[in-house]
């Protein structure tokens, strides 16, 4: 026996026995609490009252419900899918436009980047030859020069800066 | 010698009710869902009324339960018995219903006239009337009705559910630990709280009144309510 703490032993007995009066102890546990209650006649009549009080819970009524419960449940339940499919409706319809305008932003998108680069595409050799004008203007002259980082050095030296021609 | 893994229990196959809210996910079938309002209808108020203590307060609730069940149908999956979910959605609904009120206590708020008119009575004020108990006469059935259902307003919230769902719904102590959402130990200390404070109360009346005609204690699983 516990004498260092009589209330944790108290409630472990209180346990064992409300267990065995649910039906929740083994058959060996419910054998050992049999064996006890025949030897300790305090041991049984706490059983006892144990037992006693729930069964004064057989006094507490059962509710019976009105008869319209049913169908004022199953009314309240069915406003609610009504409320319910009404908004999934609406959610649909917005989910589906936000859709529609979705794809019309990728279509805008993606055709004006396919634009642009058919455009940029089809500009490029217009674009080279404009920068190449210079180039171009003087392409007589350059088919006569044999060594370019020699004339490249002239140019660097500006011996001939007032015979150059404005650039762009 | 190989140990077999428990075989999961098949809900569907062996619970008619898990069925018939099957249907309810499935086939949107109204006549199913009405068919478990009818079933569960006084199950669920007598839990909710011994549990609130208000009649219409307990029909609001039921009908708040009826109508999470039916708001969750899509994403339902029988894990476990159809009353024992539906139990667990019932304790949610009272704990929350509980909580506002003793909060409207709190600040003053006074009862609606559907509501209790005051708050139950202590659990050491009942004890104490009842050890200074000294009746001329046996209790009358209502008298004794009275006093068990202030001896149980008196049990806080979780040991009155786990009594009511043991008393009322028969259910085992797995089933009360899964519907609570606790530790079926936490339901053992539970219960075995309860049912000492609700002998500590009752036992004077009992034994000075007509108590039940034994002489030996019942043997397990004896007067219980049983599911099925």
């Amino acid at each position: 026996m516990n004498t260092e703490n009589p209330s944790l032993e108290s409630n472990a007995i209180d346990e064992e026995l409300v267990a065995y009066l649910d039906g929740e102890l083994s058959r060996d546990q419910a054998a050992k609490i049999e064996r006890r209650m025949a030897d300790d006649p305090k041991y049984a009549a706490r059983l006892n009252q144990l037992q006693r009080a729930w069964d004064l819970l057989d006094t507490l009524n059962r509710t019976e419900a009105d008869d319209d419960f049913v169908h004022s449940t199953v009314e309240m339940v069915a406003v609610h899918a009504v409320e319910e499919a009404k908004t999934q409706k609406v959610r649909i319809v917005r989910r589906r436009n936000f859709a529609w305008v979705a794809i019309a932003i990728l279509v805008f998108a993606v055709s004006g980047v396919t634009y642009f680069a058919i455009r940029h595409r089809l500009e490029r050799p217009n674009r080279e030859l404009v920068q190449n004008l210079p180039l171009i203007e003087r392409v007589d002259d350059y088919q006569n020069i044999d060594n370019l980082e020699f004339v490249k050095q002239l140019a660097s030296e500006n011996l001939f800066a007032t015979e150059v021609d404005d650039g762009p | 010698m190989a140990l077999t893994q428990p075989q999961p229990i098949n809900y569907e196959l062996h619970d008619p009710d898990v069925r018939l809210m099957l249907q309810v996910r499935d086939g949107h079938n109204a006549a199913a869902f009405e068919e478990l309002v009818t079933r569960y209808q006084n199950r669920l108020l007598t839990i909710l009324e011994h549990l609130v203590g208000n009649r219409e307060q307990a029909e609001d609730l039921a009908q708040e339960v009826f109508l999470r069940v039916f708001r969750a149908r899509e994403r339902y999956e029988p894990g476990a018995k159809f009353s024992t979910w539906l139990f667990t959605i019932a304790n949610n609904v009272a704990s929350n219903a509980l909580r506002s009120r003793s909060r409207r206590r709190e600040v003053g708020v006074p009862e609606g006239s559907n509501g209790s008119d005051s708050a139950p009575l202590q659990l050491d004020q009942l004890a104490k009337a009842a050890s200074s108990f000294m009746p001329t006469r046996a209790l009358d059935k209502a008298e004794q009705a009275d006093m068990v259902r202030q001896a149980v307003a008196a049990l806080n919230e979780r040991q009155r559910m786990a009594l009511l769902l043991a008393k009322f719904e028969g259910m085992s102590y797995q089933d009360i630990a899964e519907t609570m959402g606790l530790s079926v130990q936490a339901i053992k200390s539970l219960l075995s709280r309860a049912r000492v404070n609700l002998k500590e109360i009752l036992t004077p009346y009992v034994e000075q009144g007509t108590p039940p005609d034994e002489s030996q204690p019942k043997k397990p699983g004896n007067g219980q309510a049983t599911d099925e």
